[in-house]
């Protein structure tokens, strides 16, 4: 049966390309005032996307030299943002970690009072470092530390916003709206126990049909009905006119991509990869070093994923890297084959759906808009 | 001798009051420009209000599509939530705005103190005051530079550490640029009784003298350049646009005062956007009316002073991801 695949964009600066500020007259304060985002919010939500995804994190995480970091607290964007869009949902990260779950309560059950139905919550435990000395720490907490309080944080949480939101004029019976990102077993557990939807790193189809049995395996054990999950791979989509366009597209930004993906691993993968040549295939024994180094403080989704591609092309980080992508799975193509790829991957059971991204918005959520959203979802198919 | 002067006047609308103009159908967004500001989630000054607060700082968000161009301010209690997330919200809310936000920060929190907390609100709210600044000017208001040619969005030489230590300790940097007005209107609410503490602040909203049963806060101490607003409110009366601004026009003469904030009387949820839009129309002529582009300028506030200088830098030279020092 074909399944309607779910399409969220993914609005997080970190996403789009560095140098869009740079596009509009007044640069910096179109970021800054929220006109880019409630704008392309608004494309998406004509473009009937099922959500736009916030990211967050509750520091200076990179230098923001070159372009605009992750950057506005993203409930108050949020609330900015529902004013501007009629229809579209909304899911916004919050920290388990570095927040209080009556403050995170009252947040989500006012953008929920604003706008029925529309907001999700990306509950993360937040693994980088940046935060820790805006909030008098020193070391991040261990994996299952984090894991647990967010469970804790979500049962609370949870209360506080049905109590809350009857307050308000709104009761109901269910918490917020959660999703959850992350590939660890902990994050797998946490998805099942509370979540709606998934976001995922699953660069290789075989890698994400297995990531999807996991998801499966966890709802039953915690009582849920197969596909209460959801799962949604992050996408990268050079669209063309041609495939040929498309592929000269992402060859152009794979290779500007691989010194940054070389700079940035230490952040992805918590190990820096800048000791081996991404041209020379690296053997398991170096494979096995980077699995062990990383396995403290590595976002684990992006590791394992990064690490299954790795082996699929020979050990070289640089085929790797043009073949699927880093971070995230890209694809390049036509509009009939990038919707070619969504549905296979959703009729194979590798996704219910993307988190999409794009290399140059407005432009490229325009084309996906116009020419591949009327391909995966015909006229009169809801 | 000249003109008498004029006070500023603030509304101050309760949670449920601003969600009722968030969300109704038709509201006139052009009378709320006119007054000097309005505040956002006053119900945590007056008294308890359960747990039906919702986030001041979302609905500003929200609000300033509704309302374009009218300054608003949220009301915080930091004692529930951490101050370097305090910042970030504000200051969000004060971009999006476009310089013209700031926020009312008390310790009057009844919701934190529901769930358990508040014991040390004062030395919370002094905290937060001493914290919140310092992290709205870790970027240099020169820190975004912009440049096309040389593809650099911000000089981040010019991003500095806050370097708060207090009953919070925050490394900084904020997330953010530095506000369009500077820093966002730094607002402390004193409760009767309660010392206006040391923190500088950019206005002091104290109780209404003359509707105080407890007399006036203690003002000794307060920070000297701190402008003052009274709070006062019309409870009491049958609520109609007619009689709440012959009450409110009447309060001209409190003496000593840069302005007064008016919180509104319990109202029936359709009447709150038809009142609040017709409000300010008929108290026109009484009130001072600021003009500027930014809060900061329609309330002839300064810019506050650098408390950065000589604050350690938050990138070094070969930048990348950043940890605890």
């Amino acid at each position: 049966m074909t399944r309607r695949p779910i399409l969220n964009l993914n609005l997080g600066p970190s996403a789009v390309d560095p140098s869009l500020w740079r596009r509009d007259d007044d640069r910096a304060g179109y970021f800054l005032s929220g006109g880019y985002f409630a704008d392309i919010a608004s494309i998406a939500d004509s473009g009937a996307l099922d959500a736009v995804f916030l990211a967050d994190v509750p520091g200076l995480w990179l230098e923001p030299r070159h372009g605009f970091p992750e950057a506005h607290e993203p409930t108050v964007l949020a609330g900015d943002i529902l004013a501007a869009t009629e229809r579209i949902g909304l899911v916004l990260t919050i920290s388990t970690t570095y927040s209080e779950p009556e403050d995170v309560a009252r947040r989500l059950a006012t953008l929920e009072r604003l706008s029925p139905g529309r907001v999700s919550w990306n509950a993360v435990t937040t693994a980088q470092r940046a935060p820790l000395a805006n909030f008098g720490r020193s070391e991040v907490p261990a994996r299952a530390d984090r894991y647990a309080q967010a469970d804790r944080f979500i049962v609370r949480a949870s209360e506080h916003f049905r109590t809350i939101l009857a307050a308000l004029g709104a009761p109901g019976e269910r918490g917020p709206r959660v999703y959850q990102a992350g590939g660890s077993a902990e994050g797998i557990e946490l998805a099942a126990r509370h979540a709606e939807a998934v976001f995922c790193s699953t660069l290789l189809k075989s890698y994400a049909q297995d990531y999807v049995r996991r998801i499966r395996a966890a709802e039953h054990r915690h009582g849920r009905r197969p596909g209460d999950v959801k799962v949604l791979p992050g996408l990268s989509v050079f669209g063309g006119s041609t495939d040929a366009d498309a592929r000269a597209r992402l060859e152009t930004a794979s290779r500007a991509a691989l010194p940054h993906f070389m700079a940035a691993s230490g952040q992805l993968l918590a190990v820096d990869l800048g000791r081996f040549d991404p041209a020379v295939p690296l053997g398991e024994e170096d494979i096995a070093s980077i699995v062990a180094e990383s396995e403290a403080r590595a976002t684990i989704g992006f590791r394992d994923s990064f690490v299954a591609a790795l082996r699929a092309h020979g050990g070289r980080i640089d085929r790797t890297v043009a073949a699927v992508g880093f971070g995230h799975r890209h694809v390049a193509g036509s509009a009939a084959t990038v919707a070619r790829f969504i549905r296979e991957w959703v009729d194979e059971g590798a996704a219910d759906g993307f988190n999409l991204s794009f290399p140059n918005l407005p432009d490229d959520l325009e084309w996906f808009v116009a020419e591949v959203v009327p391909i995966l979802r015909p006229a009169g198919d809801p | 001798m000249g003109a008498p002067r004029r006070l500023h006047l603030a509304l101050g609308l309760t949670g449920a009051q601003s969600l009722e103009l968030a969300v109704a159908r038709r509201l006139d967004p052009r009378p709320l420009r006119t007054i000097s500001f309005t505040a956002i989630g006053v119900d945590r000054l007056r008294g308890p209000v359960g747990v039906a607060a919702p986030d001041p700082f979302v609905l500003v968000a929200h609000l300033r599509r509704r309302i374009p161009d009218a300054a608003l301010v949220g009301v915080a209690a930091p004692v529930t939530d951490h101050p370097y997330n305090l910042a970030r919200k504000v200051l969000s809310a004060d971009h999006l705005t476009r310089g013209l936000g700031g926020v009312v920060v008390t310790g009057d929190d009844h919701y934190a103190s529901e769930v358990g907390r508040g014991d040390d609100a004062e030395e919370a709210v002094e905290d937060a005051l001493r914290a919140l600044p310092r992290v709205w000017q870790t970027w240099r208001p020169d820190a975004v530079v912009a440049d096309v040619g040389r593809r650099i969005f911000a000089d981040t030489s010019r991003i500095r550490r806050a370097d708060h230590h207090g009953r919070s300790t925050i490394d900084g940097p904020g997330t953010l640029p530095a506000s369009p007005q500077g820093t966002p209107v730094l607002i402390r609410h004193l409760a009767h009784g309660e010392a206006p503490g040391t923190a500088p602040v950019d206005i002091l909203l104290t109780p209404d003298r003359a509707w105080s049963p407890d007399g006036p806060a203690r003002l000794d101490g307060a920070p000297g350049s701190a402008d003052r607003f009274i709070l006062t409110s019309v409870d009491g009366i049958t609520a109609t646009a007619g009689r709440l601004a012959d009450r409110i026009g009447g309060l001209v003469d409190e003496p000593d005062a840069a302005g007064i904030l008016v919180t509104l009387p319990d109202l029936p949820g359709a009447e709150v956007p038809a009142v609040v839009s017709s409000l300010p129309a008929r108290l026109a002529g009484a009130f001072a009316v600021g003009t500027g582009d930014t809060l900061r300028g329609r309330l002839g506030l300064g810019v506050p002073p650098d408390l950065l200088v000589g604050a350690p830098p938050a990138f070094g030279p070969a930048g990348g991801e950043r940890g605890p020092s």
